[in-house]
Parts: structure tokens; C-alpha cells; sequence
């Protein structure tokens, strides 16, 4: 069965996430000296300095340890968009330690040139490749295989259709990793050159700063001033509706406590058929609730799917286990929005 | 040509050593006359409906570069694989491009592997093209390129840079105040660790794009390369999604920003500028223009001048390319 990847940040969740059914987790570290160095400037990992990172390498030993005693792997992620030659030299011994002392499974990257040089530096230690590397075409599977990463993480852009085409030409060399809940990106991760440091996310900004339609020639100023003119005004609202459905629908859950926002619950049927063979729950920075809260909903429709549920049985109890049809039915919530029309 | 109307070698033409590309992202074709090698740098820059940022560049870089000329013309588009264009296309432009002497660089977007297969046979059509290459913006068609067209030139396009281009936060760096390390960091890439070397020397890449970025790049990050820099002028580039503003115009329901969604190339058509607040700043905020699925900021002047006046020092870097995003359409 197609094993669930989820975001831990803390030791104590491991009992509680892997009752609920987590197959893998993935979690961050940041060593103190790498703050000495950069402060909060520059992010070992795409989340923040502060939230859902582990600070000593003693909590990330234990979150190993626990999770071991389960049968459950653990992947740290060090998937800055790149790293400075300086930077890597630094890394390549912490993760060193990490890999013999603390018993870690493997690395999530996104530097193609620190996959290299972490695959002769450690040629024992897993390497996935993290999504921001943007991973779209089997010219890139081919390439990670030649390159030694264990595992493609799939970014979050890219429709069902593409995900199974990459498994097969991805099958016997890699393991694929999907997204299934939480976490959207309007942007392709892979080619984002903003930070959310200090300024936030530019996409969530976007709508609502003032803005005008240039047109590019005389022909599109006449449409601009007619026809188009209604269109263009109500382009904008609808990239807003976008942006705010990816955003975790403002960041809000529902009053049972489920989070809203990116999700591919109902396309766990045609996900589980793809040969994927990890489904990711992003959100490592997220409440212990959250995360619970998400492994549930994945878990329930998944095993209806191994069952032998339909794909319409399957949507409609993932619908149902959300009960927020409107949200639903707006479409734009959705990862694997290939279908839409 | 050059814009003195004086036939000169293509090098000289160039501008003291350095090559002229012209970008232009969104047009079905080049303007002929481009391609014939007939039109002046200025020319080419004069009458963009995005103003202010071409003229003074076309100004800065006859300045910098006396009898600069276009010697190089780039086509398909950077970020959208809906406007690679066909092999029977590229073969009719590089032909017209023979005749003026001016080189074809074909420009990939990051592909899915629908588009990897179309611009596998769009690469095609370059083969025995003089002076012609292929830019690739992913390394899945880096390799996919070297595996099955070695013969073909590639050069690393600039998406696969991978710095800092936030244009609210960028050029902080360029502040004594940073943190000394931090700034350090944000003012160089990765390029240069052994790893990414490896991989220039793996696939045989004897040039990279880099973008005009707001923070003063390292001495190594110009010259610390074995192979050859393009610069980007004068949009940096910021970042670009599968959904499209542009295209959501005309689509219906929830179909806007899926991607592979309908499109009458809206992106030929209309920009969409904003103006982004930018804390601490004195309120004018930082511009930001969305051509088609993508996100650039076009670059103050001093920024260009930056780079500009580097030039005549930097070996490594021998080729300026202007993008053109939009151009009245003449008949051929």
C-alpha cells in the first residue's frame, strides 16, 4: 500500500502521528551555529528559523529512535533553493552526523549541485529530491537516477496524468512522493526567486496591491477599451479566489477542526494507481491537531480505496469527510485541478 | 547593418567584444527585419508600451557599447511551452536569419513531458544552424538534450539560476548594515561548489544566463566560472507558475489558472503591472510585471548601469540579452 509521508517537528508527536497511520516522516533541522552564522536572513529549509524545526541533534536522535521502534523512516530536509559553496561545507558534515549518529533515512535536497556532492560525500545515505527541484519531465528522471537520488518528489503543479506517466519511467530506479494535503503554492516552488522572509508571500500580496492591465499594442488597447474590458476587471478577483483557496483558504479549518485548503482526497483513487509510492501531507510548522487531523482524512479515504471503493465512492466519502461542499465545488482547491473547465 | 548604416564585422557590430541578443517572448515570429539584421538596437527598443525601462536602457547601452548592434534573436518563450515554437517555423526564420548574419538561440521553458517531446523535434530543426543553440530552463531537458541531440549547443537558461530575486527585499543586501555572512550569502549562488561544476562539465555547458540582479553579485560569481555569462536586460526575472494571469480572462468557471487550460494568448496582448509596497520604503513600492505565467521586475537604471559598466572588465561575460516584450507587428 501506498505509504502516507508526514510532517513531524516535534518527538513527542511520533507516538500519536504513527498510531495514526503515518508510513514516513520528514522533519527539519537547524543547527544553533547555522543561526550564529545567517541569523534569520538566510533559511536552511523552506520553513522559518523558528517554526517546525528541530534546534539539537539529540531531539532529532530521539524523533529517530521513536520512530524506529515503529518501523517508521525518517527524512530531514535541508531544501533551500541553493546552497553558497561556503554553505555546503558546512552541511555536508552535519548531515554526516546526522546520517551515523542519529540514525536518520535519508535527506530531502533541491541544489542539484549539493545532490552531487552529498551523493560522493555520503554515497550510503538516501537522497530524495525535494520538489522545489521542479522535477516535471522523465528528462529529469532520467537525470536524478544517473545522479543517484533515491526518490522524485513530485511538485505540486503537475496533474495526475503527468504523476503516472513519472512512475513508469520512473519505476525500479526511483521511489515518487506526491502532495495529497495541505500547503499550496500559486507559483511553481521550483522557480520562485521570492522569500516569505520578513516581507511574506508575494502571491497572498499580489491581489490586493494596485494594478493595471498594460496593453501591448494598439489592436489590444481597442479591446482593452471594449470587450475586454470587463474580462480584465474580473481577472483579477478571480486570481484572489485562487490565491485564497491555496492558501489554506485564508488558513482556516472547519469547526471539527479539519484544515481547509490544497487537497487531492478525491484523487486518492487515480493517486493510489499511479504507482506513487509515498503521498505527502505537507506542514511541518503546523499544530499537532493539524497534522493529526490530516492524517486521518488521507488515511480513511485511502483505505476505502484499497478496499475496492470506486472512484466516485471514493470522491464522494472524501467530500464528505470535509463537509465543505462549497469549498469543493469552487474547484480551486484542489492540487490536481487538470479537469477543470 | 549597424545603427550608422555601416557594414561591419559581426564582433565589431557586437559592440566592443560583446554580442546584442533581442529577446522577443511573445510574438509568433520575429520581425523580419531583425531577423534580416536590418534594424537598429534603438529602433528595436523604441515604442515599447512599457516605456520608460527600454528607453533608457537603449540609451545605456549604446553608451556602453558604441555601435552596438542585434546580432542574435531568441525565440520561444521562457516560461510557457504553448509558444515553443514548430519545426517548420524555426527553419523558415533561420533561414531568413542566414542572410543577415544573425544567429537563432531557441529559448525552452521548463517542460512537461509533452513539451520535452515537441521541443526535442524544435531543436531539431537547428541542427547545421550556424551559431545556433538551444537555452533550457530545466535540467530534465539539459539532459534529455544531451543525451539525444550532443550536437547541439546548450546553454543554461536563466530560471535555473537559482538567487534571490525578491525586488522587495533584494537589494537590502546591498546595505553595510546586513549581517556580513548573510549578505555574503545572498550575493552568491551555488555555482560555484564542486557539485554544480561537476554537473557544467558532465553536460558539456559552456555558457550560463544570469539576470541583472539587485544585489551586487561576488567577484567569483563573474569570473570564478570556467564557461561564458549572458546577462538579462532589463526584466529580472522573479517567478512564474503553470496557471496564467493573462490567459484567465477568457476562460470559464473554475478552468482559470488550471494548467494546460485553454488560451488565446492573452499574453501577446496585455501585461498586467503592479505595484507592490515595500517595507520601510518611501511608498512608492517596487513594480512588478506579469507577462504571460511569469512575474520580472524590470530593473532601475543604476542597476543596468551596474552591470553595463562592468563589461569591458569581465571575460567572462560577452553577451547582453534585451527582451522585447511586445512590438507593433509589421507586415514581413
Amino acid at each position: 500500500m501506498t505509504k502516507i509521508t508526514v510532517p513531524v517537528s516535534h518527538p513527542e508527536e511520533v507516538e500519536m502521528l504513527a498510531a495514526g497511520g503515518a508510513g514516513e516522516f520528514f522533519c527539519g533541522y537547524v543547527p544553533p551555529e547555522w543561526l550564529e552564522r545567517y541569523g534569520g536572513a538566510f533559511w536552511l529549509n523552506r520553513r522559518g528559523p523558528v517554526a517546525g524545526n528541530l534546534f539539537q541533534r539529540d531531539d532529532v536522535s530521539l524523533l529517530a529512535e521513536r520512530s524506529h521502534a515503529r518501523g517508521i523512516p525518517v527524512f530531514v530536509t535541508f531544501n533551500a533553493p541553493y546552497y553558497t559553496p561556503e554553505q555546503q561545507e558546512f552541511l555536508l558534515p552535519v548531515i554526516g552526523r546526522l546520517a551515523e549518529g542519529s540514525g536518520i533515512d535519508g535527506v530531502i535536497v533541491s541544489d542539484v549541485g549539493f545532490l552531487v556532492s552529498l551523493r560522493r560525500t555520503l554515497p550510503g545515505l538516501p537522497v530524495h529530491a525535494s520538489s522545489v527541484m521542479a522535477s516535471l519531465n522523465p528528462g529529469m528522471v532520467d537525470f536524478l537516477a544517473e545522479h543517484g537520488a533515491s526518490r522524485v518528489i513530485f511538485p505540486r503543479s503537475l496533474g495526475v496524468g503527468d504523476i503516472a506517466a513519472l512512475c513508469a519511467a520512473a519505476a525500479g530506479r526511483l521511489e515518487t512522493e506526491a502532495f495529497v494535503l495541505n500547503e499550496g503554492c500559486v507559483f511553481e516552488e521550483g522557480y520562485c526567486m521570492t522569500t516569505h522572509r520578513s516581507v511574506g508571500a508575494l502571491c497572498v500580496q499580489l491581489p490586493d496591491v494596485p494594478h493595471r492591465v498594460v496593453p501591448l499594442t494598439s489592436d489590444a488597447a481597442s479591446s482593452l477599451a471594449g470587450e475586454d474590458r470587463k474580462p480584465a476587471r474580473e481577472m483579477m478577483g478571480a486570481f484572489r479566489d485562487w490565491v485564497w483557496f491555496q492558501n489554506g483558504c485564508g488558513n482556516s479549518v472547519t469547526d471539527r477542526g479539519i484544515p481547509n485548503g490544497p487537497c487531492a482526497l478525491c484523487a486518492l483513487f487515480d493517486l493510489a494507481r499511479s504507482g506513487v509510492t509515498s503521498l505527502k501531507i505537507a506542514g511541518r510548522s503546523a499544530s499537532s491537531f493539524r497534522k493529526l487531523a490530516s492524517l486521518r482524512m488521507v488515511r480513511a479515504v485511502l483505505e476505502l480505496v484499497s478496499g475496492g471503493a470506486s472512484r466516485e465512492e471514493a470522491a464522494r466519502e472524501a467530500a464528505a469527510i470535509r463537509n465543505t461542499p462549497e469549498f469543493c465545488n469552487a474547484g480551486y482547491m484542489c492540487y490536481y485541478r487538470e479537469g477543470a473547465s | 547593418m549597424t545603427r550608422h548604416g555601416g557594414a561591419v564585422s559581426a564582433r565589431k557590430a557586437a559592440g566592443c567584444g560583446v554580442e546584442v541578443g533581442l529577446y522577443f517572448p511573445f510574438l509568433a515570429g520575429p520581425p523580419a527585419a531583425v531577423l534580416r539584421g536590418e534594424v537598429p538596437l534603438d529602433d528595436a527598443l523604441r515604442g515599447s508600451p512599457l516605456g520608460d525601462a527600454h528607453r533608457a536602457l537603449a540609451e545605456a547601452l549604446l553608451r556602453h557599447l558604441p555601435r552596438a548592434a542585434p546580432k542574435r534573436v531568441y525565440i520561444g518563450n521562457e516560461t510557457c511551452e504553448r509558444l515553443l515554437p514548430s519545426p517548420e517555423a524555426i527553419r523558415s526564420w533561420a533561414a531568413a536569419a542566414r542572410g543577415g548574419r544573425v544567429a537563432l538561440s531557441l529559448v525552452l521553458p521548463p517542460l512537461s513531458r509533452d513539451g520535452l517531446a515537441r521541443a526535442e523535434s524544435a531543436a531539431g530543426a537547428l541542427e547545421g544552424v550556424e551559431g545556433s543553440e538551444v537555452v533550457a530552463n530545466d535540467w530534465g531537458t539539459v539532459h534529455r538534450l544531451a543525451s539525444r541531440r550532443p550536437e547541439l549547443a546548450v546553454v543554461l537558461g536563466r530560471l535555473t539560476h537559482k538567487m534571490l530575486r525578491d525586488p522587495r527585499l533584494a537589494d537590502r543586501f546591498d546595505s553595510p548594515l546586513a549581517p556580513l555572512s548573510a549578505r555574503a550569502a545572498l550575493c552568491r549562488s551555488g555555482e560555484l561548489a564542486p557539485g554544480f561544476r561537476a554537473l557544467m562539465e558532465r553536460y558539456g555547458i559552456g555558457r550560463r544566463e544570469i539576470d541583472p540582479f539587485l544585489q551586487p553579485l561576488e567577484e567569483d560569481e563573474w569570473e570564478g566560472r570556467d564557461g561564458r555569462l549572458s546577462v538579462h536586460l532589463p526584466y529580472q526575472f522573479v517567478t512564474m507558475g503553470r496557471g496564467c494571469l493573462p490567459a484567465a480572462m477568457h476562460r470559464e468557471g473554475n478552468g482559470k489558472f488550471a494548467a494546460g487550460g485553454p488560451c488565446r494568448t492573452e499574453c501577446a496582448k496585455y501585461a498586467v503591472e503592479f505595484r507592490v509596497p515595500v517595507p520601510g520604503g518611501n511608498g512608492a513600492g517596487r513594480h512588478l510585471l506579469s507577462l504571460g505565467n511569469a512575474l520580472y521586475h524590470a530593473v532601475p537604471p543604476h542597476v543596468s548601469e551596474r552591470a553595463l559598466t562592468l563589461l569591458p572588465s569581465r571575460k567572462r561575460v560577452d553577451r547582453v540579452v534585451v527582451t522585447v516584450p511586445a512590438v507593433e507587428r509589421t507586415p514581413a
